[in-house]
């Protein structure tokens, strides 16, 4: 009867955990079909495009097309400063699409969420260097040299680097000598993996790095001169650069003001739109696989889980033994005036512990006293968690102690048991009985309290859910799953702790 | 050598001083005893009476220093159990004690509560002291109860487990501080029988208490205290009979109307 009854209820809270978490995974799949429809994919070809706005960086190639194109229908065009800036707007739902070269728009897709590129491009365009019209000895050159470049593989090599991020860089040969003088080139170094900003605040990038192979190949040293890529075509017709190489493409416009060399590479320019953040287009199912079936994400989050138990584990073993220590020690001086140096100790302990932020104790005892010891983290964290529990385990013993009728402890001494026999034999016991609810609440604190080794690097579940969801840019997920299997923790753990206070009651 | 030890006092108590609050500035003292003397023989059946706070408890708790004396020293077979050399816990098991409260130990069984004292203290084997633990039952009527905890007996229950909880170790004597104040009138009668059992079969007794029957029937002598002090000792007949004191002869009025 009994049995039944509690079965039932271990059944109906098992529902309520099943309920509320596929709650949670329907989630956003009711929000992607209503509400929050600006999220959600709606743009899968070029003829999609109608009545949309699409941005682009202004005066690139893609600006130039788009704004000529009438067939696409678009409601308009946004102009930005920065491919960058044209991204960000679109994923905040300023526009519905950016035109863009295909390498940045693989670029700006794999940082930012819920971006993808369409499968078929805009336009396929050839890239140029733009040299002053009639120039036409610079233009030989150039010429020679990127035909040059390009049977030597040195181009390739260039493209690898930044595109496939395979092998190395160029880098100007040991003793190369530029004794025909510089060439300014004229560039807009926004514009990854073409010509941007290094970490080192120097201009690097496919062009960049060809403009110098160039240079060194024909005697030149070449300076870059970074200005609005709208500048560049200027600056080339009037002299002020000697020429201009920003992924320039061929168009008969610009041939009006410049020459163009033969091109050196082809791009293509793409169409990147949004898509939700796995609605429609993702089931629940391929969204569970993405976040942990992929790359083999579940052995992570997996040992996250055993890195969580075995520090809960050790910290409530060591922290009970502490905690018991620190009792005995405490309740003893109450009782007796004894151990006064001990007891001293043991208070100044309980009361830092207890007064400070357990994740501060957590980084002191990692950055300051282990500072200069070499010893696994996790030792480090199980360390940690075990003062910092061994504190409240021992208040709640004490407490406990405290709590048994003095006339047990007469009676004890009074049948010849010395202090410590009937602190074993008759105190201590009936003490741990009472204080067998607190013991399992402060496992189940101490459990959640390890969510924050990740502080020192430690990959404990709660960890591994971040490292998840940065690799998958989807923190629901992760995140909601980690905390169900908290909650499930806690549950079963519960649910023992119950059955073991249960047996306890029962004989006395 | 038996024969000499008979011959002399059990317990000796010599100008025994209790004072509360000696040592604590914040409140006033208190003379829980005050310079009492006397002596406790093989045998003897004391009981001590008096007026609430007049230092009784004191008194008895202070014979297996329960309560440690101010000053004073209490001989017990002519060793001073007031000499910090001397083992108190050996002498402890010698001296059994039984509580107003009863104080059974309620995480163990009624026969555990019988036996860890002369398994743990005395080295006796668990199926010796087991077997004497179901003698002590019977004779309390409550062989039945060895399995059960102390809080599936009633009052009267518990107070005759005290009791032979105190005797599975031996005693040479006996303490009980009012053994039937906190029990219901129809189980006085119960836990009475069996100190006056004991008492017939020649346990020395010192017990606290306001059962005036209990005295009167198997007393060998009666103490009268006052402010910790000791007013009157007397054997139960001129005690009861013939008090000379006017207090004792007021307290006696009341208790025993
Ligand atoms: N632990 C203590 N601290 C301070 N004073 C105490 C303490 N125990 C007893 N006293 C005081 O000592 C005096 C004697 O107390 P005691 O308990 O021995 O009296 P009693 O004769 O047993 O009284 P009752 O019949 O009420 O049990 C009382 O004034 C009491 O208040
Ligand atoms: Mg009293």
């Amino acid at each position: 009867m009994k049995k039944h009854s509690s079965m039932r209820r271990t059944f109906a809270v098992l529902l309520i955990i099943g309920l509320v978490s596929a709650m949670f995974m329907a989630l956003p799949v009711f929000a992607g079909s209503d509400g929050t429809e600006k999220s959600a994919q709606t743009i899968f070809g070029l003829e999609d495009l109608e009545g949309k706005i699409v941005g682009v960086q202004t005066g690139t190639t893609g600006d130039i097309y788009i704004s000529d194109d009438a067939e696409l229908k678009l409601k308009g065009v946004e102009r930005y400063n920065t491919g960058f800036e044209a991204v960000q707007a679109l994923s905040q739902n300023k526009i519905d699409a950016v035109v863009i070269d295909d390498q940045p728009a693989q670029a700006f897709v794999a940082q930012m969420n819920g971006l993808t590129i369409l499968d078929t491009e805009y336009v396929k365009e050839d890239y140029a260097m733009a040299v002053q019209k009639g120039n036409t000895e610079l233009l030989g050159k150039l010429n020679e040299a990127i035909a040059a470049l390009q049977e030597n593989g040195t181009l390739q090599t260039i493209v690898d680097y930044y595109i496939d991020h395979s092998g190395e860089g160029y880098s100007s040969p040991k003793g190369a000598e530029h004794p025909n003088g510089k060439l300014v080139m004229a560039t807009n170094a926004e514009f990854p993996p073409y010509e941007y900003y290094d970490d080192n605040n120097e201009i690097v990038g496919i062009d960049a790095d060809l403009a110098m192979a160039i240079g060194d190949y024909l005697g030149y040293e070449v300076e870059i001169s970074d200005m609005k890529f709208d500048s560049i075509i200027t600056s080339v017709a009037t002299g002020k650069a000697q020429f201009g190489m920003a992924g320039l493409t061929v168009t008969e416009e610009r041939e009006q003001s410049i020459d163009f060399t033969n091109p050196y590479y082809t791009g293509k320019q793409v169409v990147i739109v949004r898509k939700s953040a796995g609605a429609q287009r993702e089931t629940i199912i391929d969204r569970f696989k993405r976040n942990f079936v992929q790359a083999g994400r579940w052995k992570m989050l997996l040992s996250g889980l055993g890195v969580t138990l075995v520090i809960t584990l050790f910290s409530t073993l060591f922290g009970v033994l502490i905690g018991f220590v620190v009792a005995i020690i405490r309740s003893t001086h109450d009782k007796t005036g004894g151990l006064r140096i001990l007891n001293i100790i043991a208070q100044v302990y309980t009361t830092v512990i207890r007064g400070t932020p357990t994740v501060v104790q957590l980084l002191i005892i990692y950055y300051v006293v282990f500072a200069s010891v070499n010893i696994p983290k996790i030792i480090v964290a199980v360390i940690a968690f075990s003062m910092n529990s061994g504190a409240y385990i021992s208040e709640i013993i004490r407490s406990g102690i405290m709590s048994i009728d003095e006339g047990q402890f007469e009676a004890g001494r009074s049948l010849g048991f010395n202090y410590a026999q009937t602190m074993r034999y008759f105190i201590l016991p009936q003490a741990l009985k009472n204080v067998i609810p607190a013991l399992g609440n402060e496992f189940i604190t101490l459990l959640k309290e390890t969510s924050i080794s990740g502080y020192i690097a430690i990959n404990d579940m709660t960890k591994v859910g971040d490292v998840i969801r940065s690799r998958t840019y989807d923190a629901f997920m992760p995140l909601v799953t980690v905390a169900l299997v908290y909650l499930l923790l806690v549950f079963i753990f519960a649910r023992l702790w119950g059955v073991l206070e249960g047996r306890l009651r029962r004989n006395g | 050598m038996a024969e000499n030890l008979f011959n002399k006092p059990l317990i000796r108590v010599e100008n025994l001083f209790k004072i509360f609050g000696e040592n604590d500035t914040k409140k006033p003292t208190v003379n829980a005893i005050d310079n009492v003397s006397l002596e406790i023989n093989r045998g003897d059946v004391m009981v001590i009476i008096g007026p609430s706070g007049s230092g009784k408890s004191t008194f008895l708790r202070s014979l297996n220093l329960l309560e440690q004396p101010s000053s004073g020293h209490i001989y017990v077979n002519d060793v001073d159990i007031t000499d910090k050399n001397v083992d108190i816990d050996k002498h402890r098991q010698k001296m059994g004690m039984v509580f107003q409260h009863f104080n059974l130990f309620p995480h163990l069984t009624i026969l555990r509560n019988l036996t860890i004292g002369p398994e743990k203290l005395q080295g006796r084997s668990i199926k010796d002291a087991e077997r004497e633990g179901m003698e002590l039952l019977e004779r309390v009527g409550l062989a039945d109860k060895a399995r059960s905890y102390p809080n599936q007996l009633s009052g009267g229950q518990k107070q005759r487990i005290a009791i032979v909880r105190s005797l599975a170790m031996h005693p040479d004597i006996m303490l009980f501080d009012e053994p039937t104040s906190a029990l219901d009138p129809e189980m006085v009668g119960e836990v009475l029988e069996i100190m006056k059992d004991l008492a017939r079969s020649g346990m020395t007794m010192v017990c606290v208490t306001h059962e005036m029957g209990f005295a009167r029937e198997v007393g060998t002598r009666i103490l009268f205290m006052e402010n910790g002090r000791v007013t009157a000792d007397g054997a139960p007949d001129e005690f009861f009979n013939n008090p000379s004191n006017p207090r004792l002869r007021d307290f006696l009025s009341k208790v025993l109307q």
